[in-house]
């Protein structure tokens, strides 16, 4: 994420205010400036690209619909963050019960239930998607509380103070999950990371 | 605690780029004389790599279209009468009509007397005075005695020439009527 400042830019700050005062164009440029990159962060916690899309669009109608709830002591990406993790973290949670509920519906009626695998096939994968797709699958595989600091530090690229912010946890705590987030992916990819 | 366990607890610090000066040449020497502490450095230094350059999830190119489309129906649904939430206040409503035309109504009826004991708290009526006034009266004979008319024939236009408490006399008649008399005025 590219974080120099351009003072030709508008800031997110400066955008949000314009919106508060009703201007709806400086929403599109919110929309325009942070859709890829929240798609991206919610994407890399929940695994599902359509799933990532409506926890996106849902957390634009937040921000249109709460705009006059931003103030100014915060960055505006701490607070689209914030509403964006929130929502990710909602979905998994319905996720889960989902899964639970599917489970015991189940029928005891001794048949195997074979789960059909539609992921790609091995052989037609490329090397580095191969590879990409098994990092994916083991940052999924993380905790909730390991994975959001690994993806906003290692992925998002945002700095300790922010993720602090972000997650309302000390700054501490955030360092101390992202070591060992990192550890348990270094030992799940330890065959991938190998020079 | 072994140096290894040292520096190893400073690795996320390391990788962060948080260390400077003598505490960051430390573990690079250290780094330089134990290659399981190098190799596990290197391991992470390129976890952090392959994070960083995943290849970025992008929206769908009706990204826009459908989001639009989404605060359209919010800002609709915000603004049309919900008729839901009137269905769910309705019973509150008419409770609250049906008890305020109660508490309105019993206000309004007087209760009726129907036991002794309430005949008994019931004060008598009592015998409004007379206005002095032109108003016609008309008084009616009845026997009751003395006692008990609080109040005086007041006067009639026919030839009542003086009253006494209990009786009128009549002018042309001289005769003393004993009547008890109560006046009623209208």
């Amino acid at each position: 994420m590219d974080r120099r400042i351009n003072h030709k830019v508008p800031t997110d700050e400066v955008l949000i205010e314009r919106f508060q005062n009703e201007d709806l164009y400086a929403f599109e440029q919110i929309v325009h400036r942070y859709k890829d990159q929240l798609t991206n962060f919610v994407y890399n916690f929940l695994g599902d690209r359509i799933d990532a899309e409506d926890v996106v669009q849902e957390t634009f109608l937040r921000v249109y619909k709460n705009k006059h709830m931003y103030r100014r002591v915060a960055k505006f990406s701490t607070w689209i963050y914030t509403i964006a993790g929130n929502l990710a973290k909602t979905e998994l949670r319905r996720r889960r019960r989902r899964r639970l509920m599917s489970i015991s519906q189940m029928g005891f009626d001794n048949k195997d239930y074979d789960l059909v695998d539609n992921g790609p096939r091995p052989d037609s994968l490329v090397e580095g998607q191969m590879k990409e797709e098994k990092i994916r699958k083991e940052i999924d595989a993380l905790p909730v509380r390991f994975k959001e600091v690994v993806v906003l530090r290692d992925v998002q690229e945002f700095s300790y103070e922010e993720i602090s912010k972000i997650l309302k946890i000390p700054i501490g705590t955030v360092k101390s999950r992202v070591n060992r987030g990192r550890a348990r992916l270094q030992k799940k990819l330890r065959h991938l990371l190998e020079k | 605690m072994t140096p290894c366990q040292q520096y190893r607890g400073r690795l996320r610090a390391y990788i962060d780029n948080e260390l400077t000066g003598n505490e960051k040449k430390n573990i690079e020497n250290h780094m330089n004389e134990c290659p399981d502490c190098e190799g596990h450095i290197s391991e992470v230094s390129s976890l952090c790599h392959a994070l960083k350059n995943l290849t970025p999830a992008t929206t769908s190119e009706n990204f826009h279209i459908l989001l639009r489309e989404r605060l359209r129906r919010e800002m609709a649904g915000k603004h049309r009468k919900n008729p839901t939430q009137f269905i769910r206040w309705a019973p509150v409503f008419v409770v609250v009509v049906i008890a305020g035309l109660f508490i309105l109504r019993q206000n309004q009826q007087p209760s009726p007397v129907t036991t002794s004991r309430e005949l008994a708290k019931v004060k008598p009526v009592q015998m409004s005075k007379p206005t002095p006034t032109n108003t016609p009266v008309q008084y009616v004979d009845d026997k009751l005695k003395p006692s008990s008319v609080p109040f005086i024939a007041v006067r009639s236009e026919q030839n009542v020439d003086h009253v006494k408490r209990d009786s009128i006399v009549k002018q042309n008649n001289l005769q003393h009527i004993r009547r008890h008399v109560q006046t009623v005025s209208f």
